[in-house]
């Protein structure tokens, strides 16, 4: 019985507990989304899941410890023009990456109305996390890195200039990210969203239970 | 507990004790009055005996009104509204309506979901009888429920019971077992079950689900003119591929009105933005890479205003309210689902300015001064030209097919008159046959005749004519040659017996003559002259032997000698 309930995990790792996070992704569209979650995914599996047909839709796990965080990243659109729709995606999310490009003033303006909404709107004790992302074009820099520091610390966000080209400081955003969130109790916050899976014993699975 | 309902009875004096003026000892029950077991048991006995002509034309009335008046007529015979409450409502009224309503389909699905689960459920003994009633248990209460308690309500049942199912599963220490993806299929058939059985009572339940569907529906028509331009969609119009991708999109979210439980539906959508997916992808090709939400939700916009589906806010609710709420909030159809929740709602709000276009040109657009370019014009039409292309591929496919039931049909035809024709070659030489043997029977029957004709004669031997029936029944087979017996003449004996019938043809008018000519003076010598005959004929052999199986016939024929 035992050995039936062994959960199959992809990466192998020794079970343990599983917390399963839902986190959106906003920012102006080209500012590089995608391509930061993407090289999340990728870097670490080296090839898309199954599913992955496209970008919109990822999950990925990351191990902290014991712990098994596993990211449902949501992918929103950046338009202005979807800019209302915006609250039905980060509803029930307990994390959000706020992503502005470093070659471009504006997308740090927008980046700061994301925050300021999400502070606003958004689930209470949401983690929020601001990319610099482009880091790679570091020679055409519009948003100091001081300016993004000092907003970051002035309104408790996380905060690290990453690049998705060279894959500098994505995962760690990610990993900070996942240190950030609680993983004790069961982040009911939302009402609704959240799913904690935790293992009674060795002989319960622990995989978790979304599709 | 029971305290508390104590204003509810008439007689309120012992609070816990049964209700039983008389004073009955043991403990009652709100559930039964507030009597025991055995008092509640009596009692129901007396008032189903009372109240049974009332019965007979309440149940005759519509089931609706029917409730209602019970309803009306409750304070005024608590007794008899219990009574009707249970026989009626509770057994005649739901069994009625829930036969009723579950069309043959319905009951389909479900036979079908039984089997698709049956290797889960049947894993833990009790669980399945423990599922069976508890999603009856909720079945009955959301029948009984849906008239009058308000959408909100019914769907934090249902969340509930979904809750209560989990919990269930996770709590009970039967079930410890299970591991946790079995843990959600179980749900998943729950889920499945109920809400198929329940679907008529709790989709587009009420009249502003229906006012909402025709309005976004009119306002989609009237959004006709948007094409993939003033969306900014990346779609290749001149790629067949991808113009197929788009219908499949389309044909799937149309297919979501069809299913009918939530999970279904989702699954439509799903499968829907993955086709969306290809699209962006270019096709099968593969020539971009993933597609971002930024172009993705353009796409599924353009695919929402061309598909037009019917009862679309129906459905959306639908699903919010009684898919179980942790599939919404997370998982890829969540997602797709929270997608095309964005789109209707971007739809609803379409102005001008989110289509980045002056306000003089949409308003153009709207009123259809203005029109789109050919494509567009042929998505418009989209709608209805898809359908019609289906349906005429499906009537190509009913004509192929009925083709081959007509030539199927031909063939046969012909098989059969060929069966026809040789059956009736193989008659007519059975029939030359068997008139060759009716033509030996008419002979044989002369001679048989003539045989009788002797017996007369004979009156000092009256046994003679018995001879074939004295004779044992194994030996008849033998005998039916004879042409004494000409009862036994039957089929399997008529191929062998037809070549020595046709000796006999000949033979017969001599032995026929031999014998009328003995029979003229029977009394000197029969048995020489019976020998004679055997020597001669064939049919005359068991003659010698009549003496042998009937000694007493050999007594006559000695005393006839003696005579």
């Amino acid at each position: 019985m035992a050995n039936r309930a062994v959960p199959q995990r992809p990466n192998g790792q020794t079970p343990g507990k599983i917390c399963q996070f839902k986190l959106v992704l906003l920012g102006e569209s080209s500012v590089g989304k995608s391509s930061l979650v993407l090289r999340f995914v990728k870097g670490q599996f080296h090839e898309y899941q199954e599913s992955t047909i496209g970008a919109a839709f990822l999950t990925q796990t990351i191990h902290l410890n014991d712990v098994a965080v596993k990211f449902e990243i949501w992918d929103t659109a950046g338009q202005e023009r979807y800019h209302s729709l915006a609250p039905m995606y980060y509803r029930g999310a307990q994390a959000a990456i706020v992503v502005y490009d470093i070659t471009n003033q504006d997308t740090f303006e927008r980046a700061k109305n994301w925050v300021k909404e999400l502070q606003r709107q958004a689930t209470p004790g949401i983690v929020i996390a601001l990319a610099g992302n482009k880091l790679d074009l570091n020679t055409m820099r519009s948003v100091q890195t001081d300016e993004s520091q000092t907003y970051a610390y002035e309104n408790g966000l996380l905060f690290m200039e990453t690049s998705a080209k060279t894959s500098a400081n994505v995962t760690e955003i990610f990993k900070a990210i996942a240190e950030k969130l609680p993983k004790n109790e069961t982040t009911n916050t939302a009402g609704q969203g959240r799913r904690l899976v935790e293992s009674e014993g060795a002989n319960k699975s622990l995989s978790s239970c979304c599709k | 507990m029971m305290s508390f309902k104590k204003g509810n009875f008439r007689i309120g004096e012992a609070e816990l004790k049964c209700k039983k003026a008389n004073g009955c000892d043991y403990y009652g029950n709100p559930q039964w009055d507030g009597f025991c077991s055995k008092c509640y048991k009596d009692i129901q006995r007396h008032r189903r005996m009372n109240a049974s002509p009332k019965k007979a034309p309440i149940n005759k009335t519509s089931e609706k009104q029917d409730l209602k008046k019970v309803g009306s007529t409750e304070k005024k015979s608590k007794l008899s509204y219990l009574k009707m409450f249970n026989t009626i409502k509770s057994k005649d009224d739901i069994s009625e309506k829930s036969k009723k309503d579950y069309d043959p389909l319905i009951a389909k699905k479900l036979d079908q979901l039984d089997v698709e689960y049956m290797p889960i459920l049947s894993e833990t003994k009790s669980l399945r009888t423990d599922l069976k009633k508890q999603i009856h248990n909720f079945c009955q209460m959301m029948m009984m429920s849906h008239l009058q308690s308000p959408v909100d309500i019914q769907s934090e049942l249902t969340q509930h019971f979904y809750q209560n199912i989990l919990d269930m599963l996770n709590n009970n220490y039967s079930y410890d077992e299970l591991s946790q993806e079995k843990k959600e299929q179980i749900l998943d058939y729950t889920e499945k079950y109920s809400m198929i059985k329940l679907y008529k009572f709790l989709f587009c339940m009420t009249l502003a689900d229906e006012e909402e569907d025709l309005a976004i529906q009119k306002r989609i028509r009237q959004l006709n003119w948007v094409n993939a331009k003033h969306l900014d969609c990346d779609i290749d119009k001149t790629n067949a591929q991808i113009i197929e991708l788009v219908y499949k999109a389309i044909l799937e979210l149309l297919d979501m009105d069809s299913a009918t439980a939530p999970q279904d539906k989702l699954a439509c959508v799903v499968r829907c933005c993955r086709h969306i997916f290809g699209v962006l992808q270019g096709g099968n090709n593969g020539m971009k890479g993933p597609a971002s939400a930024d172009d993705f939700l353009p796409v599924l916009i353009f695919v929402v205003l061309k598909a037009n589906p019917v009862r679309l806010k129906s459905n959306l609710h639908y699903v919010t309210r009684f898919c179980n709420a942790s599939r919404l909030m997370s998982g890829e159809a969540g997602y797709y689902f929270t997608n095309l929740c964005c789109a209707v709602s971007f739809i609803e709000n379409i102005n001008a300015e989110l289509l980045s276009m002056n306000i003089e040109e949409f308003e153009q657009y709207m009123n259809g001064t203005l029109v789109s370019d050919t494509w567009d014009s042929a998505l418009i039409i989209c709608e209805g030209m898809h359908q019609m292309f289906e349906q005429l591929a499906l009537l190509a496919d009913l004509k192929r097919r009925n083709i081959i039931i007509v030539d199927d049909a031909l063939k046969l035809k012909n098989e059969m008159s060929d069966f026809k024709d040789s059956f009736m070659d193989q008659f007519a030489v059975l029939k030359e046959v068997y008139t060759i043997i009716d033509d030996c029977d008419e002979t044989n029957n002369k001679m048989a005749v003539s045989i009788d004709d002797y017996d007369p004669l004979c009156s000092s031997l009256p046994s003679w004519t018995m001879t074939p029936q004295v004779i044992q029944p194994a030996e008849r087979t033998r005998t039916s040659s004879s042409c004494t017996d000409v009862d036994s003449w039957d089929i399997h004996s008529a191929e062998t017996v037809s070549l020595h019938s046709l000796d006999t043809c000949f033979n017969t008018p001599q032995g026929n003559n031999e014998i009328s000519g003995s029979s003229l003076e029977p009394t000197i010598n029969v048995q020489p002259q019976l020998d004679e005959i055997q020597e001669i004929s064939i049919q005359g052999w068991q003659i010698p032997s009549i003496p042998c199986e009937t000694g007493g016939k050999e007594i006559t024929n000695s005393k006839m000698n003696t005579q």
